[in-house]
């Protein structure tokens, strides 16, 4: 059954929390006046339900995702002004070619390559001696190494792709290959005064890369 | 043939298509710019 109603809206039960029902019965639903907060009777706890002022102004909420097997595998109309901050989370599975995945912006539906990407952080990769990716100036960041049937995870926080002067972001990534466990972790900066609105990841040798890019807002 | 895949949220519309030749200029310029970066694996 589905309950609908466009001017009034659903009420669940409205109580305090020193004034809950003494035998709720399972998936009963109350709002506290007290606490701002919803709950559902699970059986036996009351489970909270997101909502309220006390859980409204934080956590991550879901914006889309996207997976390809693709040599550029983009999402366009993810960032808005929903959101100043984001999580971005980037999984692939496999790549055809030995190389660096890569992140670029995007805008109207188009990458931005201009020169204007800058970062700078620790790499290990395999068995080699902990090096540094720093540089300026290039056209996309540098995330993590992909070859063959490797696991790959890019977790980046991400600051106001929508600002004109700060676009900041933490990326860190891991892979393994084999025996051998490769990690990044580094900051970027794009100097670029545009209004980004997508993000894609491509590969710098040009192979076809599967996986899955999953955006979240940090609610504001 | 490299291709692309783009998934617009405001949409829900997912395209796949070849990708331009803007896009592979692009390319080619990543290619030139992380070889540099890129060591060989597994050794």
């Amino acid at each position: 059954m589905a309950i609908s109603n466009n001017s009034t809206g659903l009420r669940p039960g409205v109580c305090t929390s020193s004034t809950r029902p003494t035998a709720p019965y399972e998936g009963q639903m109350i709002y506290e006046t007290d606490t701002d907060l919803t709950y559902v009777w699970g059986g036996s706890a009351w489970q909270q339900v997101s909502g309220g002022t006390a859980v409204g102004n934080s956590g991550l909420v879901y914006i889309g995702s996207v997976s390809a097997a693709s040599t550029t595998i983009a999402l366009d109309s993810v960032f808005t002004s929903t959101y100043d901050n984001y999580r971005v989370v980037i999984t692939t599975t496999n790549s055809s070619l030995t190389g660096t995945t890569l992140f670029r912006f995007r805008a109207g539906g188009s990458a931005i390559a201009t020169s204007d990407y800058y970062y700078g952080g620790s790499v290990y990769l395999y068995n080699t001696v902990p090096s540094n990716w720093y540089t300026g100036g290039t056209t996309n960041f540098p995330i993590i190494i992909s070859s063959g049937a490797v696991q790959v995870t890019s977790v980046i926080d991400l600051s106001f792709p929508r600002s004109a002067n700060r676009k900041t972001f933490i990326a860190n990534s891991t892979h393994n290959y084999s025996n051998y466990i490769g990690s990044t972790t580094h900051g970027l900066v794009n100097l670029t005064a545009t209004d980004y609105d997508g993000l894609q990841i491509t590969q710098d040798a040009g192979g076809t890369l599967t996986g899955t890019i999953t955006v979240f807002g940090y609610r504001k | 043939m490299s291709k692309i895949t783009i998934h617009n949220v405001e949409t829900g519309e997912t395209i796949e298509r070849d990708m331009n030749d803007d896009e592979l200029a692009q390319m080619n310029q990543d290619i030139e710019f992380a070889s540099v970066l890129t060591p060989p694996l597994g050794e």
